[in-house]
């Protein structure tokens, strides 16, 4: 049985504030023990325990592999007769065996697209790994298991991104997670099975490799060499997501605003870590300057001028003839600075503002901006650890819509491809699947116009094969316009 | 300072411009293997001292003393106006036109370089459809934040545009009017201080003197080749030791994009001023007669190196055999490497200046993230790291074999492939090395420049440099360089016989139509004008094309060799 306050807790966000309560309290007793006082910034191994997926970076616990979890009357399912949605499905491990792209990206990684990108970045030649760290910083994302077997060149278990890549290496509580719901809630809070259920959590979870850690850097050099570049959104991802579970919030009309917001704040936590040891140079495959943590449209643009796609080339210089710092995954501070009853937000709002002037100048060493980003970090986390801010607990699709009006509001003169996109997905994720189908045709130009020209998208993603037009600037700011006027109609 | 036009000093008056003498083109070929010069260059080079050179292309004694003050232009058309009764009894006429200045300030560009981006203009002016170019100033300084008083816009835009020395004060009387003048005299060829001084520069006698001589008293010898190239270079690549260079803020408030250099295809673009050693003695109203060109054997043997036991007579054969525009063409490539290696090596001297964007190829980044797959990549370098431009980084071609160009290339590549925008502190590491490489080339380049050249080794270069850039061609500024190049070269050799014209006219005129080559904007017309033309074709110019046309060049070199 779990404790009674986490039971009372009926949101996702209780949730959260129960666990960040646990954690703040354990740090508190941790920060007794420390002989010398803390910083005023809390040191980066609690905040990653805050996120309750230290677990798996860099864990020594040994993996047991996903084909331990699938025996029939486990997660290899079908389980006869589960009906609550609070009960495993028991079916998790054909539902991600057959459906999961997590379950093919093994196979994504020797495709002939992987294997150029690995032969351009020189980690592979001839037939062998060359370069094993930095292939192994492809196997954190693209395999459970990132240890090399006997032949060098392929993982000791090559599952994909199977169960332990999420829910932790199994360890230490495999034989004592299915001995009653206590075992579970023992194997969660003490042996290190990550819990999913909690929104924040689970985004903190896909963020590691769809964001980056400290132990995993998908970045421009990988970019460059033909993978495709991040943008995770997760109320996007969750959608598209083969679900082999059951959110008992799911059908709520909240649900897709909740999922965006903690995908914000989780995106927030891990770009600053991975900025954090890109710029410290920690990481074996790290460079400085690191272009991906810029917009990409800051300098692919075409010299002439001349609009190539709806939005672009629209050159919006923060600094004069400086790319701009990508702000895809940096919105969750936006938002707690935003969030008018917490005392800290100017704090964090002076923090952000030093760490994209870091990021802005030239001249700014290294180091500094390491720093920056630690200072942000933790600042971020003491205000979800000391305070439970409004902005958790009481967000809803009608705060989801302001936010997207805003943000549409503001791409419309900018015309900023990252900006519009953001946009995009807040309004997206504003709307209910089936509430508003007069809001479809809008939202299609919309999206229409951040598209590149056909055939020059992703080869991983699907795409129709007859060419998709793009909208003209006036026929997409009509729609943007058009869709603000519906989201204004529906909110409070 | 807001001042109106009318304010400013009035412009030098206009003049007939005299008949310019071709020179007769000789016949006589005098055979030079490129392996014969290098052996001279490299033995020329051991004998270098390290310490005599710091590693920068002004250590020399051809180019002229910085540091000495520039007398205005006034000085010099108090001769160089027009030719009056007094000089032909100098004999002067012959060896100079006396009519620079007029021809400078009547069709050369240069003279409005200023005058396209002054900003001390009455509002009303600005208005005007011509000022179109100083509207861009204005909004280059808004966007920069560049205020009145900062002098950032003396010391950074007017370093090229009027040609000033950075060390000059910029709110001296002498600086604010000369400005209206633009890249005038004393830019290009050394300032006046010393050499205005001794009477001997209005003297016959000054042409017997050796460049070395004339540099001591600072003027710079822009007859030879690579000197001149340098010259140009300063500003139309950068050199940050004379503080010009356009930084990548520069260029995203709205400096149009610096096209490739090419040393004959760019003089020929200017109304000469000047006569080239084949086109002296001048024929001229005010000479009496040709022998009156004294020193005629001094002046040869000083320009021209291996003539001292040949008579007068030889000597001008064998030059106007010589094929001076492909040399020109060839030393201008080589110089740009060297002034391009200059500029990463001042970079990396100055944190600041190091990872500018504007030290990177264009394309390197402004590539569409769909379009420009065919895009050169050249191989063995990481992917996503910006590199120096293509079109004038360090030849691999055999030119450079026995130099230690390998070497450095290597260097360079290992320095721009560990960090995105290059190991500073690995360039650092390797600046002797760097220093004694760029000292020894340049000896080499500037007595090349001194050489005849054939038309056998002019052939094989060509052939040689086509074959080399040939994978780089969907690069625009490697193809117009490459294209302007091809286009001297043929002439020449067209000119002189040694090449059917009918052969590759038509593909000279495709590579014109492809490329947008021509280079003919009025003298008062801003390059604004057709930056639009430009950049649009260097985004989508047919790259096969040009790789069609520049190799059937080549095959028809190769086959027509007689």
């Amino acid at each position: 049985m779990r404790p009674q306050f986490i039971r009372k807790c009926r949101s996702p966000w209780g949730e959260i504030a129960a666990l960040a309560l646990l954690v703040s309290m354990s740090s508190i007793l941790l920060r007794a023990e420390d002989t010398a006082p803390l910083p005023g910034t809390t040191e980066p191994n609690r905040v990653d325990s805050l996120w309750g997926v230290t677990e798996l970076i860099h864990s020594t616990a040994a993996l047991r592999g996903a084909a331990s979890c699938a025996s029939s009357g486990c997660h290899g399912g079908p389980r006869a007769g589960v009906s609550s949605v609070h009960a495993p499905r028991g079916s998790e491990y054909p539902l991600f065996l057959e459906s999961d792209p997590h379950g093919r990206s093994w196979r994504t990684l020797n495709s002939a697209a992987s294997i150029e990108i690995l032969t351009k970045l020189g980690i592979l030649s001839n037939g062998s790994i060359v370069q094993p760290a930095a292939y192994e910083n492809c196997l954190a994302c693209h395999n459970t298991d990132r240890s090399l077997s006997i032949d060098g060149i392929s993982p000791n278990r090559a599952e994909g991104v199977a169960c332990e890549s999420c829910h932790g290496p199994s360890e230490a509580w495999y034989d004592q997670h299915y001995q009653g719901p206590e075992s579970v809630w023992r194997a969660k809070t003490e042996l290190g099975l990550v819990d999913t259920k909690p929104l924040l959590q689970r985004a903190r979870a896909c963020t590691l490799c769809h964001v980056g850690a400290k132990d995993r850097d998908m970045n421009h050099d990988i970019i460059a060499a033909g993978h495709p570049a991040l943008y995770f959104d997760m109320a996007v991802y969750h959608e598209a997501y083969p679900k082999h579970w059951r959110d008992p919030e799911a059908g709520t009309e909240s649900f897709r605003a909740k999922l965006w917001l903690a995908g914000q704040i989780a995106k927030a936590d891990a770009e600053l870590e991975l900025l954090q040891a890109r710029a410290a140079k920690t990481h074996s495959v790290s460079v400085w300057p690191e272009f991906a943590q810029y917009q990409c449209t800051s300098c692919h643009n075409t010299l002439d001028g001349q609009p190539r796609t709806t939005l672009e080339p629209s050159i919006d210089w923060e600094v004069l003839g400086r790319a701009s710092v990508r702000r895809w995954n940096l919105q969750g501070t936006d938002l707690l600075i935003a969030n008018d009853d917490n005392p800290k937000s100017s704090e964090l709002s002076v923090l952000l503002g030093e760490l994209l002037a870091s990021l802005h100048d030239s001249s700014t060493r290294p180091e500094q901006i390491s720093r920056d980003a630690q200072s942000l970090r933790s600042a971020v986390a003491m205000i979800l650890t000391s305070k439970q801010p409004a902005l958790l607990t009481q967000w809803n699709s009608d705060s989801q819509r302001l936010v997207a009006i805003q943000q549409l509001q503001e791409s419309i003169p900018s015309l900023n491809w990252e900006q519009a996109a953001l946009a995009y997905v807040a309004a997206w994720s504003a709307l209910q699947p089936t509430a508003t189908p007069e809001l479809q045709p809008p939202m299609n130009t919309v999206r229409d116009g951040l598209l590149f020209p056909f055939r020059s998208q992703s080869p991983f993603f699907p795409r129709s094969e007859t060419p998709i037009v793009p909208p003209s600037r006036p026929e997409w700011t009509q729609a943007v316009s058009r869709v603000i006027r519906s989201l204004e109609k529906v909110g409070p | 300072m807001i001042c109106s036009t009318a304010d400013a000093p009035a412009r030098i008056s206009s003049n007939r411009i005299p008949v310019v003498f071709q020179g007769l083109i000789g016949s006589t070929r005098v055979r030079l293997l490129f392996a014969l010069s290098m052996g001279v260059l490299v033995a020329n080079a051991s004998a270098a001292d390290p310490l005599e050179t710091n590693g920068t292309l002004n250590a020399s004694a051809e180019l002229a003393n910085p540091h000495l003050k520039q007398m205005g232009i006034k000085e010099c058309a108090a001769c160089h106006s027009q030719p009056g009764f007094l000089y032909p009894k100098l004999a002067v006429t012959q060896f100079v036109r006396l009519t620079e200045a007029v021809q400078w300030n009547e069709r050369d560009k240069h003279a409005y370089a200023y005058e396209l981006v002054r900003i001390d203009l009455p509002e009303s002016e600005f208005e005007r459809p011509e000022r179109q170019s100083n509207r861009r100033v204005q909004d280059m300084l808004t966007k920069l934040g560049w205020k009145q008083g900062d002098n950032q816009f003396e010391r950074k835009c007017l370093s090229c545009h009027a040609g000033t020395n950075p060390q000059e004060d910029v709110d001296s009387s002498h600086f604010r009017n000369n400005l209206v003048y633009g890249v005038q005299c004393e830019a290009c060829h050394g300032a006046a201080e010393k050499y205005l001084q001794t009477t001997e520069h209005q003297q016959p006698t000054w042409r017997a003197k050796s460049p070395e001589e004339k540099a001591a008293l600072g003027m710079t010898d822009l007859s030879n080749a690579a000197i001149c190239a340098e010259v140009c270079l300063s500003c139309h690549l950068g050199n940050i030791q004379q503080g010009r260079f356009v930084s990548h803020d520069m260029y995203a408030a709205g400096h149009p994009p610096l096209p490739p250099f090419e040393l004959q295809t760019f003089l020929d673009a200017m109304p000469p001023h000047w006569g080239t050693i084949q086109q002296k003695p001048y024929e001229n109203e005010f000479a009496e007669d040709k022998k009156s060109f004294q020193f005629e054997h001094e002046y040869l043997t000083n320009h021209f190196s291996g003539m001292d036991s040949k008579s007068t007579e030889q000597i001008r054969q064998e030059v106007q055999s010589s094929f001076e525009r492909t040399k020109r063409s060839l030393v201008g490539a080589m110089i740009s490497q060297s002034s391009a290696l200059q500029l990463v090596q001042d970079a990396a001297n100055q944190p600041a200046s190091w990872g500018d964007y504007s030290l990177f190829d264009c394309m390197g980044c402004h590539q569409t993230l769909y379009k420009d797959r065919s895009r050169y990549r050249p191989e063995g370098r990481v992917p996503g790291r910006p590199f120096p431009p293509h079109w004038s980084s360090l030849s691999d071609s055999a030119l450079e074999e026995v130099s230690p160009a390998v070497e450095i290339n290597t260097k360079l590549n290992q320095a721009f492939n560990k960090v995105p925008f290059g190991d500073r502190e690995k360039i650092l590491q390797d600046s002797l090395l760097f220093a004694q490489f760029q000292s020894d080339r340049r000896k080499r380049w500037i007595g090349f420049s001194k050489e005849i050249i054939d038309s056998q080794s002019t052939r094989e270069w060509l052939i040689a440099l086509i074959d080399e850039q040939s994978p780089k061609l969907a690069d625009y500024w490697v193809a117009k360089q490459t294209a302007w190049i091809a286009t001297i070269v043929v002439r020449e050799l067209v000119e002189k016989k040694e090449l059917d014209g009918s052969l590759v006219e038509a593909d000279l005129e495709a590579l014109h139509r492809i490329l947008h080559l021509d280079l003919k904007i009025p003298q008062k017309q801003s390059v604004l004008t057709e930056q639009e033309t430009t950049l649009q074709t260097a985004q989508s110019f047919d790259f096969e094309a040009v790789r069609h046309h520049l190799g059937s060049i080549s095959n028809n070199l190769q086959s027509s060799v007689k």
